[in-house]
């Protein structure tokens, strides 16, 4: 990997004094963002993890405005900043609306779905931990097959949604995956959102110890083993052109699978499932 | 009331939890800086409490930002985790 460092910013517009968890890979997502997103940033934050960590009352760890939205509607919160931002000719300020899977996917999609059709110029980030974890870490339509939860103890039976997916049907300006364990990648992502006209999206895994049943210090690991195993591809669609950001090395899924205690019942054919459909995708035989 | 006429209610300095903090009770384990020359700058971007800085100068812990999560000794050479607590131990 090549960061310049020494030209990094220094400025910690988020993150120091946070309180989330220890080891929390939401607040990884947020300050690797925010070094490129920088000080002409207004943030939008639904009910979630991140709107927690963030502070509260008068005592915030964001040092760039940010405002916490009702669980429906950040995407349409900002799509209205971003009008106040024009009617005054201001044109150098990013506007993020920032949500968790449940913010983004589930609860707040309608507003998610309608900002990106109307192109409104706005970047939407979903942080998924794959779990509603501000509330005790409950499945939702982010969470993959098998994964065990607080509310259901025998796994996931049903697929995660494709959000890329669906996001990228909608024919916006940028759609991008990230991942806290690739900084580059994900803070190139960014820059390149940051200069568009339109709608972007940009969809970061970001383990949360707590629900994955990993140790806190594993939260950079188990993100990268997901990467490495194939099953969360980097790339993006630039104005509709599709690229592969990131070759992994196809380590197998059981390795990425077996260090979670969401998976802890996994049996040896569902992890052959698992890495027969990942060959499948790459191509690389069944 | 009309609105004009709401009082301002006053808001926080940005960024005035990073003064406040002292996550030292929250440590099981602190990180100490070993080997500053060893220690990789991505840390820095892998620290989720921006607790540990890397310049020409070498590597630094601020140990009131820092949990003790122990991802940078486990992602760079030169850093190390020891316990915070050495005293007599099953007292209880
Ligand atoms: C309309 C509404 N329903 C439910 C809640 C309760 N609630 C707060 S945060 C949350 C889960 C958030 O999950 P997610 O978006 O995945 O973010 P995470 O906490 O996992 O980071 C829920 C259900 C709420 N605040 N508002
Ligand atoms: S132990 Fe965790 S919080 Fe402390 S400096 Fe290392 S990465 Fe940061």
């Amino acid at each position: 990997m090549t960061i310049d460092f020494k030209n990094l910013p220094k400025q910690e517009l988020f993150g120091q004094g946070n309180v989330g968890c220890k080891g929390c890979g939401a607040a990884i997502a947020g300050r690797q963002a925010m070094k490129v997103l920088g000080e002409r940033t207004i943030i939008t934050i639904p009910a979630s993890c991140m709107a927690t960590l963030g502070g509260n009352n008068t005592k915030t760890t964001w040092k760039t405005p940010f405002y916490h939205t009702l669980f429906e509607c950040a995407p349409a919160i900002s799509s209205g900043v971003r009008a106040a931002l024009e009617i005054q000719g201001i044109k150098d300020v990013n506007v993020v609306s920032w949500g968790g899977d449940a913010g983004s996917a589930d609860i707040g999609f309608q507003s998610l779905t309608g900002a990106a059709e109307r192109q409104e110029h706005i970047i939407h980030v979903l942080y998924d931990n794959e779990m509603y974890m501000n509330t005790g870490g409950q499945t939702g339509s982010q969470t993959p097959l098998y994964a065990i939860t607080s509310n259901g103890a025998l796994g996931k039976k049903v697929h995660k949604k494709n959000m890329l997916a669906i996001m990228e049907a909608h024919g916006i300006d940028y759609v991008a995956s990230a991942n806290i364990a690739y900084p580059e990648d994900l803070m190139n992502k960014f820059k390149k959102a940051a200069s568009k006209k339109g709608f972007s999206y940009i969809h970061i895994l970001a383990p949360c110890h707590r629900g994955w049943g990993i140790k806190p210090e594993e939260t950079i690991e188990v993100a990268r083993k997901a990467v490495e195993c194939g099953m969360w591809e980097l790339f993006e669609v630039d104005e509709g052109k599709r690229t592969r950001t990131y070759e992994p090395s196809f380590i197998p899924v059981a390795d990425y699978l077996k260090a979670q205690g969401r998976f802890k019942n996994l049996t040896a054919e569902q992890t052959a499932e698992l890495q027969k459909s990942v060959n499948k995708y790459y191509g690389k035989g069944e | 009331m009309a609105v004009k006429n709401l009082p301002i209610v006053p808001s926080g300095d940005p960024g005035a939890l990073v003064e406040a903090a002292n996550y030292a009770t929250w440590r099981i384990f602190r990180p100490v800086i070993t080997e500053s020359a060893k220690v990789n700058p991505i840390v820095t971007l892998y620290c989720p409490d921006g607790a540990i800085t890397v310049d020409e100068s070498g590597a630094e812990v601020n140990y009131k930002l820092c949990k003790g999560c122990g991802i940078c000794a486990k992602e760079s050479e030169g850093i190390q985790m020891v316990p915070e607590y050495t005293g007599p131990k099953g007292v209880f």
